[in-house]
Formats: C-alpha cells, structure tokens, sequence
C-alpha cells in the first residue's frame, strides 16, 4: 500500500515534468517579449505599429540585436508612408508630436531604396545626416555593443501623422 | 406810296402770266410767349418759301414785299386770317394762294400750324399740324412746303392710308406726326417715306412706303403688347465661376434663383447663390512623392441687383446692363489631421464677405412670359479668403502654412425667367 502511494506520486511527478518540458520546448519557437518593453506608441493620438522581437540573444535583461539580426513591424495598409529610426539615446518629442532628431543616428524610410515594409535588417540601416536631416545612402556602422531606441512612424496617404510603434529599448552589437 | 402798290401789283399779274400758280406766304404768328423764338415767325416762311420754289408751276411772291405792303395797309398779321383780310391781301398781292401759320409750345416741343388756303373759294388746299424741336422745325417745314408745292403744281402727290391693331396710335410720316390711326388719304409727296405708327404699352412699328405720283399706299401696322415694363420675374440659373483671380482655385458652377420686378427700363432684383469652388493643394511629402489634398470653398450670398434695360423695345433680343452687391459666407473646407484616413473629419470654417461687380445680360424673346438669359458677371471679393498650403515633414506632422488668396471671378451662365 505504501509502495503504490509513492508509485502513484512518481507518476504524477513524472506526467507534470513532462508537461513542463513540452512548455518549454513550445515557447522555444515564440519570439521572446521582455516584459518590460513599453507597449504603447511613443506618439500621441496615432494608431500602434506592432514591432516583433526577433533579436538573437537577451544579454542581462537586454534585447540584444546583431548586424544580421531584424526588425519585424506590422504597419496597418493605412500607413503608407514609413519611417525607421534609430536612436542613440531618449526620442524628445515635442508637444505636437515633433519628433528631436538629436540623437537619430541611423534608420530606414519609405521612397529610399532598400526599405521594406515589414523587415528591416540591421546591417542595412542608413546613416542620418544631421546636416541634411535625412537618411544618407551609406549604411550604418559602428563597433562595440551600444544601447539604442527604435521606432517605426507612419503617415497616411494624405500626408498625415497617424500611426507609431512604441519606442524600443535594444542593444546592437555591431559585429559582421 | 400808291404808286409802290401799283408797281407791286404790275409785277405780280407780270409774273403771274408767265408763271402757274401765285402763293403768298406770310409771317408765322408766334403763340408760344417765347421772345427767344419770335425769329421763326420770318425764318419759317423763308424755309417754307424755298421750298415751293423748287417748282416752275408756282410763283412765290417775294415776302419782304408782303410785309411792307400790310404795314402800310395796317392789316394786322394774325397768322391765320379772317377772309376780307385775305381778300385785301390777295387783290395787292395777285396771289391766288396764301399760306399761313402758327406756332405755339416751347423750344422743346413746337407745335406748329401751316394752312394753304385758295382764296377766291376759300378753300383750304391744305393743312398740318405738327409737333417738333427747334432743332428740327426748320426740315419739317421746308418738307411742308415741298407737300404743299406738290400740290399745288398738281404733280408728285400721293397719298397713304395707315391703319393698326390696336387702334388710336400716333402716325409718324418721315417723323413729323401727322394724326392718329385710322389715317385715311392723307397727301404726301411722291417718293420714299418713313412711316412709324407708335402707341403707349405697345411696340413701335415702322415701315418705308415708296407713294407714287396720284398714288395711295395702305398699310395696316401691328403694334405687339410691350410686357417688358413693369412686371415681377421669378427665375434660377447656373454661372460657370472661371478665369479666377489665383490660379489655386479651380472653375465651377454657381447656382441662383432671382426675383425681382422692372420698372419701365430699371429692373431690381434679389438673388441667392450658391456653389462651390474647387482649391487643390500639393506638396511633397518629404518622401520624394507629391501629396495633393482636397480643399475646397462653398459660397452661399444674398446680392441685389440694379439692371438697365438697354433697348426695351428690341422683340427677340435684349441686353440688359447692371450691377450687383451682396452679401454672405464663404465656407472653406480641409480635411483635419487624424489617426487615420477613416476617422478624418472634415473642418469647416466660414468667413462673411461682401462681393459685389459689373454684369451684362443678354434676354433672347425678351417680351414674352417665359424667356431665356444669358448671364456675364465679374464677381470681386474685396476681402481676400484663407487657404491651407502644406509642407512635407519626416519627423512629425506636416507643416501647415495659411495664404490669403484674392477671390476674383469671371461667371458665364444663363436660365429662365417667369415673367408676371
């Protein structure tokens, strides 16, 4: 009686390990979501640009993204015209939703070549020139592991502000 | 002295062998109180004396000589004389016809009288009586006495009948009027005359009759209703807005409906407008594509209208020339930022503004109940309206610049119009 206690303890021991490592075999397959990332478009009144995590590695905490690795948003079909950026440090945004570009260094947009719609690669990222405030046709590169902001923005046909993603903390290894 | 009356009266039955018919004319009596046109008690029977002598069958017995003769006789010229006095004046003078005459009115409006009287039977061979200027009075006499010189010499008269529907209208012959409808045989010299019969609310109507020698020409003139004065018309038509003051804006239509009345010539009228006028913008996006953007205005304005009927009397065409001023608002529409495209609203803002300009209009049956117009109107905004123009901005929203643009148009158009 005492053996077919334990037996039957054993067994559900076993039955709920198994069903731990199914679950963790399952969220191998997810994009890993750190909990806490920002969820809310870092403009205000604009519809939310969903940005997908699919970095290579988490570093202490950190979403931390290689030169291979890329971005994935999901802009609504609405938003026809899109930005990218980058930022090497806080995106200042102004009471009227007049985004600082002090410290955009590198990104992507609509009408430039290169730029998709849905998958931006690191390695492809453009420089900005603070001269022009526009992307250059060099690609961004730098050396070391830095802590970044990112954001998507979009405008509608008519050339209005209406959507944003939130603004992403990241690392980049700028390794080849 | 007796011996110049017996010299005169030499000459005369001399002359009167030799020539036709012996006519006197004597000094016009001036009935108007005008001393400013006592000359033409002299100058008309001068005119009226050149005029007979265009005839080789009547001799004209120089005035001058007339005058002395009654002063001396201290027969007093009375313009239309009593028969002893006729008489008297025939025996001295040998003239078989005297003609006589009379004026009354004002410079303005002459009334004058001519009568041919035939002294032996007392028979007046003729007599008119007509209404004219100064400027005028001197033709219509020398035209008189052409008459009269045609009858006399018993050559070159004819005559006209002139009758009209309605009845009772003023005859005119080569503009002298000569008596109302019906007109039966009235003598006029032979040839081309201008004949135009004329009654109060109706048409005129006028005519050129060629009267031959011994002649008579018939006319029955139709005077149509003149229902252009005093009426009250209701109507709608459309303006096509063109050729604007700024090249932003972009043609359209502008829709009315007027009411109104006309008095005689002046017509005042009230209209309400309606429309709207086209104002696309674009810009480049900062992309490197160009954005254009709907923007429009509606108009909606009260304007009076003072027209001048140019020729009432034109039947099939009438140009009609005017000016407006009004009175209303002028609506600017854009689109305002949004979240999205489905969620854009439109903004609606409105300024009130004065417009006012010059117009021309074209009536085609212009006297009927019922008639078509033709419109042209320059439209001035003095105050000039706002418009949105826009520039493209990667890092947030566009940027928004506001331009005062001058609202000047050019509308051509027409309608219809109900008269009653």
């Amino acid at each position: 009686m005492r053996f077919q206690s334990r037996s039957i303890i054993y067994m559900i021991g076993s039955v709920l390990m198994m069903l731990i490592f199914i679950q963790s075999t399952c969220d191998l397959d997810k994009p890993l979501v750190p909990q806490l990332q920002p969820k809310n478009p870092f403009l205000d009144g604009v519809t939310t640009i969903d940005i997908e995590y699919t970095f290579s590695a988490q570093s202490g905490g950190d979403i931390l993204y290689k030169s291979a690795d890329y971005f994935i948003y999901e802009p609504p079909e609405q938003a026809s015209l899109l930005m990218l950026g980058v930022f090497s440090g806080p995106i200042q945004v102004s009471a009227d939703n007049e985004i600082g570009t002090a410290n955009l260094i590198a990104g992507h947009r609509s009408g430039l070549t290169g730029f998709s719609r849905t998958t931006m690669y690191v390695k492809d990222l453009l420089t900005f020139s603070q001269t022009t405030k526009d992307f250059t046709t060099t690609t961004y590169s730098s050396t070391g592991t830095n802590a970044y902001k990112v954001a998507v923005w979009g405008y509608d046909k008519n050339g209005y502000l209406t959507h944003a993603s939130p603004a992403i903390d990241i690392k980049i290894a700028w390794t080849k | 002295m007796l011996k110049k009356i017996l010299l005169l009266i030499l000459i005369s039955s001399f002359t009167n062998s030799l020539w036709g018919k012996n006519v006197a004319v004597l000094e016009f009596q001036n009935n108007t109180g005008h001393k400013g046109l006592e000359y033409l008690s002299k100058s008309l029977p001068d005119s009226l004396s050149s005029a007979l002598s265009d005839f080789k069958e009547i001799k004209v017995v120089e005035r001058r000589a007339i005058d002395k003769i009654l002063k001396e006789k201290e027969l007093e010229l009375s313009g239309i004389l009593e028969q002893s006095s006729m008489t008297r004046i025939s025996k001295i003078t040998k003239a078989e016809i005297l003609i006589m005459g009379r004026y009354t009115g004002d410079p303005e409006n002459i009334q004058l009288s001519i009568k041919a009287v035939e002294v032996d039977t007392s028979t007046v061979v003729m007599e008119r009586m007509i209404s004219t200027t100064v400027k005028d009075i001197f033709d219509q006499s020398h035209r008189i006495g052409y008459l009269i010189g045609a009858i006399l010499s018993g050559k070159g008269v004819g005559s006209v009948s002139v009758n009209s529907t309605p009845h009772d209208a003023k005859v005119y012959i080569d503009g002298t009027y000569v008596g109302d409808t019906p007109l039966t045989e009235f003598k006029v010299a032979s040839g081309s005359h201008e004949i135009k019969v004329v009654k109060g609310g109706y048409f005129d109507s006028e005519t050129t009759m060629t009267v031959g020698e011994n002649g008579h020409e018939r006319w029955d003139a139709f005077l149509p209703e003149d229902t252009v004065r005093d009426r009250f018309q209701i109507g709608f038509g459309v303006l096509y807005l063109m050729l604007p003051s700024e090249k932003a804006i972009t043609p359209s239509s502008l829709f009315n409906i007027h009411f109104g009345r006309s008095f005689n010539r002046l017509i005042i009228s009230g209209e309400f407008a309606f429309g709207g006028l086209g104002n696309k913008t674009a810009y480049d996006s900062g992309f490197g594509n160009e954005i254009e953007l709907e923007q429009w205005y509606n108009l909606y304005y009260f304007a009076g209208h003072i027209n001048f009927n140019l020729f009432p009397r034109w039947k099939y065409f009438s140009p009609v020339i005017g000016a407006f001023a009004g009175y209303g608002v002028v609506y600017y529409n854009r689109e305002s930022a949004a979240t999205s495209e489905d969620e854009a609203e439109r903004i609606k803002e409105f300024t009130s503004m004065f417009n006012l300009g010059p117009e021309l209009e074209f009536s085609i049956l212009p006297a009927s109940h019922f008639n078509i117009f033709l419109d042209i109107r320059y439209i001035i905004y003095p105050k000039k309206i706002l418009r949105n123009e826009y520039e493209g901005n990667l890092f947030g929203p566009r940027i928004t610049f506001e331009k005062e643009l001058g609202l000047n148009l050019l509308g051509i158009g027409g309608g219809i119009r109900v008269y009653f």
